[in-house]
């Protein structure tokens, strides 16, 4: 979850000074968090996006918690969270119902009356523009600033606009309908949690706040919330919907429902300071928490960090590490008991802790050591080499490499949740793409330099008998072939020759084959060729991967020329290719000879040459202008001529 | 009546060598270091149980990776998934075989995700995994250091950072000097930062040990991998994952 945070404003946080951007983004990246983009700003700031790892959003996404985070690194002392007292009036506080105690586990409200709605002030703006967010009015300003603070969503209604007393957390009734506040109409389900009034809901727990009860410049008398839903409830109805929010993010996330009341203190003082009046009026706060987060006592020894670690840490310096986190913590005969702040629900397990150690403690830090002399002699696997010593064979055949799609149309094994409709199912064999592939390749042939296309793919295939993996060549000669034009002819030599290669036995037999106007596939299952495996990967023995980087072809069509020129039988062809180029320039993109043919003292060479442009489609006139180049330059030589 | 010069020719364009895929250059240069550093190869299957794709990984049930949206589901057969990694491998591999070990598995894999230029609903991995009496992080880097040299070039430098996946902890992401730029600034690689990421790493959680019948006490491992494609990208400078299953020979032909 990328969060970007504006350093001017998280200083605010802290009692000292931090280290400079460029120091701070090491430190972040080093010990808890990639850092995902900085910024510098005009006014001086620098806005830091953090890519916080989804075992901490639930808290680090915030700014005072990742402040803590901060401080835990740098050693930097965070200020202590202000104190938010305010004066309680006798006034009714609201009344609260849950219906669902699974879906909520805690619900806060507070009521306040005569306020002012209006602008934030200048700092309050500056701040949330500062973060990314949009000033509104005081309120819901208020709400933002919360949120971004402590990680917890708030949330206000107009107290006047609510019909009933009591405010209940209960399912959605199917085809129930909600406005939301940017006016968008939902009509639930039935499984969504809902806040509602005595008459209708009047948000989407942990979603979205509806219009019902929105808060306007006209409000004097509102109704604070805030609470803490359990996260797959929120997951699903915000997915359900495709309502996305700041808040519906915090709550999938987990996170701790002791943040409620703190974060409904805070914004309680804030909305008297910003919007209060002479007559402001505060009821108590209804405090209902079904589901108490209970505190969790984690073990760790010293021993223990040592030994997964490979470090040499002393207790001394773990307890200092423990400390710098803020998580309390007690040593007693090698083992510390620790309990680390609400906030922080990913500390439950003994590996948690060994893990806060080691990053604090510094991954670089960490001395490489070899693994120790083990036990274990490495089979080979017959599968890898069947597949290694087919790749090599095929090469040596002339056969080249393709990857066809693994999702189809259609197929035995069928995808419940498809991404498209064209992709719905797992391939039953490879037919179908090198069907494709052959036709690509057969259109590209020229461009290739090739005569023939000769593909290859070992891959897997789903059948009703489950999943196996499968060998298939596609085949298919060009015009320029001078072989027997019937490529099963071909295939035939070349199982031949993988015989006596791999001394197995490939039955045609056994493979399917199709044919068609597209050339020919053979398909077989590679369980059907029995290698015997050698100790060693002979694929593997002195490999020498290719080199160089790849180049994008043309998006445009090519254009074909052929030329076919006498030249003397004692003069190398290499001249005449040699004239070709350099007249032919860069939209040559392929040359090759095609054809060879002797009579008396002189030898005829045919090319076809291949012309593209990466700018434009090349006009018939442009290249009859370049062949007639060439053909100029070949006049001008004593005995060399155009056939 | 053709010469014997043409029976040349037609004998060479019949056998000139063929080309292998992009992603198997790579997939063969990192079989040849594992292999040369003891590894042994095994594989798992494409289709899986949640079973071995989830919960063996200490992944919960409510984890937002299982919702429909990541993992493509297989219809008619309950808890059955497309494997979302190759780690699938791990707790399979635990099941047949006593510690020590140490393998590394690779192929494809599927994320119910749309589409573009750099992710591909289909995709390939390698991943190994090593489980021996006092196997520690420490290991761990000395491994991937000695890997990624080997891949790479000496000049290779590695760096380790905090990360998080649910079967290992702690979990790291692994990030290399450029192998384009040299660590220098400033190339499409890198993206000008002088770091290619993309190896996620960690120590074996032991909740994924106790799924394969081993006792954390006794065992400890870790466990490192990388998008195969990614790498391949980086390596070729080929800038779309899309290419990879085009069936074009005008990729592979480069190669």
């Amino acid at each position: 979850m990328e969060i970007p945070f504006s350093y001017k404003a998280l200083e605010t946080y802290f009692e000292e000074a931090l280290p400079e951007p460029e120091k701070f983004v090491a430190l972040i990246t080093q010990h808890s968090f990639e850092v995902a983009e900085v910024v510098k700003k005009d006014d001086d700031d620098t806005i830091i996006t953090v890519d916080i790892l989804p075992n901490r959003a639930h808290d680090a996404s915030s700014y005072y918690f990742f402040a803590k985070e901060v401080a835990a690194i740098s050693g930097k002392k965070v200020k202590p969270v202000p104190e938010c007292k305010v004066d309680i009036s006798d006034i009714e506080p609201p009344q609260i119902s849950i219906e669902d105690t699974g879906g909520c586990n805690r619900y806060c409200l507070q009521k306040i009356e005569n306020v002012e709605v209006k602008e934030s002030p200048d700092w309050l703006k500056d701040i949330l523009i500062r973060i990314g967010q949009k000033p509104i009015n005081n309120i819901v300003d208020a709400t933002n600033f919360v949120l971004w603070s402590y990680n917890q969503p708030t949330h206000a209604f107009d107290a006047d606009k609510i019909e009933g007393e009591k405010i209940s957390v209960r399912h959605a009734q199917k085809d129930e309908k909600i406005t939301t506040l940017d006016g968008k109409e939902v009509v639930f389900g039935g499984s969504e949690l809902v806040i509602a009034d005595e008459e209708s809901p009047i948000a989407i727990a942990g979603v979205k706040g509806g219009n019902k009860a929105e808060v306007t410049n006209k409000t004097t008398s509102i109704i604070l919330e805030s609470a803490n839903f359990d996260p797959v409830s929120v997951r699903k109805t915000s997915r359900k919907h495709g309502i996305v929010t700041d808040s519906s993010k915090r709550f999938e996330h987990h996170i701790s429902p002791e943040l409620v009341r703190t974060a409904l203190e805070l914004l309680t003082h804030m909305v008297i300071n910003l919007a209060g009046t002479s007559n402001t009026k505060v009821s108590e706060i209804v405090d209902k928490y079904p589901n108490k987060q209970e505190k969790v006592q984690v073990q760790v020894s010293v021993d223990t960090v040592n030994k997964i670690l490979g470090i040499d840490i002393t207790d001394k310096d773990i307890a200092q590490i423990l400390t710098r986190l803020q998580f309390e913590h007690v040593f007693d005969s090698g083992v510390f008991s620790v309990t680390a702040p609400s906030e922080r629900l990913d500390i439950k397990k003994t590996e948690d802790l060994v893990e806060e150690i080691g990053r604090i403690y510094g991954y670089n830090n960490i001395e490489a050591q070899p693994i120790p002399e083990m036990d274990f002699s490495p089979q080979i696997s017959k599968e890898y080499f069947t597949i290694s010593a087919l790749e090599d064979t095929l090469l040596g055949e002339g056969f080249s490499q393709i990857e066809t799609y693994a999702l189809q149309k259609k197929g035995d094994i069928e995808i419940a949740n498809p991404l498209a409709r064209d992709k719905g199912a797992l391939r039953k064999n490879m037919a179908r793409g090198f069907k494709d592939a052959l036709s690509l390749n057969t259109y590209n042939m020229d461009l290739l330099g090739l005569s023939q296309v000769k593909l290859f793919e070992i891959g897997t295939v789903f059948t009703k008998d489950g999943e196996e993996t499968h060998f298939a060549l596609g085949i298919k000669n060009g015009k320029l072939y001078k072989g027997k034009k019937d490529e099963e002819i071909y295939l035939d030599t070349v199982i031949e020759s993988l015989n006596s290669q791999l001394g197995t036995v490939i039955h045609k037999k056994d493979g399917v084959l199709e044919k068609g106007e597209f050339g020919l596939i053979f398909e077989i299952n590679i369980s059907q060729i029995d290698i015997t495996p050698k100790d060693t990967y002979k694929a593997l023995d002195g490999f020498m991967s290719a080199q160089g980087t790849y180049q994008s072809p043309s998006s445009y069509p090519f254009v074909i020329r052929d030329i076919a020129v006498f030249i003397p039988a004692n003069t190398s062809k290499e001249e005449l290719e040699k004239l070709i180029k350099e007249k032919a320039g860069e939209l040559l993109k392929q040359k090759f000879l095609f054809d060879v043919y002797e009579k008396e003292s002189q030898t005829s060479y045919a090319y076809r040459l291949v012309f593209q442009s990466y700018e434009k489609t090349l006009t018939d006139e442009e290249v009859g202008n370049i062949m007639a180049q060439i053909e100029a330059e070949i006049g001008k030589k004593e005995d060399w001529s155009i056939r | 009546m053709h010469s014997t010069a043409f029976f040349y020719i037609l004998n060479r364009m019949e056998k000139e060598k063929g080309h292998l895929h992009p992603l198997t250059h790579v997939i063969r240069d990192v079989l040849s270091v594992l292999t040369e550093m003891g590894f042994e190869i095994t594989q798992a299957p494409e289709i899986d149980s949640e079973f071995y794709n989830f919960d063996a990984l200490n992944v919960p049930k409510d984890h937002p990776a299982r919702d429909m949206q990541d993992t493509f589901w297989v219809k008619g057969a309950s808890e059955t998934v497309l494997r979302t990694h190759v780690s699938n491998a791990q707790v399979r591999y635990m099941e047949n075989h006593k510690p020590p070990f140490k393998v590394a598995y690779f192929g494809k894999a599927y994320r119910n995700e749309a589409t573009d230029a750099t992710h591909e609903a289909v995709f390939h991995q390698f991943e190994t995994l090593v489980v021996g009496k006092n196997i520690t992080l420490g290991n761990l880097k000395y491994t991937i250091e000695s890997f990624t040299k080997k891949l790479f070039g000496d000049k290779i430098t590695i760096r380790l950072r905090p990360g998080y996946f649910p079967f290992v902890e702690p979990g790291l992401e692994v990030d290399m000097s450029c192998f384009k730029c040299k660590g220098g600034m400033g190339c499409s690689v890198c993206k000008g930062t002088g770091w290619v990421e993309g190896i996620g790493a960690g120590m074996v959680h032991p909740n994924v040990l106790r799924a394969g019948g081993l006792d954390p006490r006794e065992w400890q491992g870790f466990a490192f991998g990388a998008g195969w494609d990614r790498i391949t990208m980086a390596r070729y400078d080929i800038p779309d994952a899309r290419l990879m299953a085009s069936g074009d020979l005008r990729l592979t032909n480069q190669f």
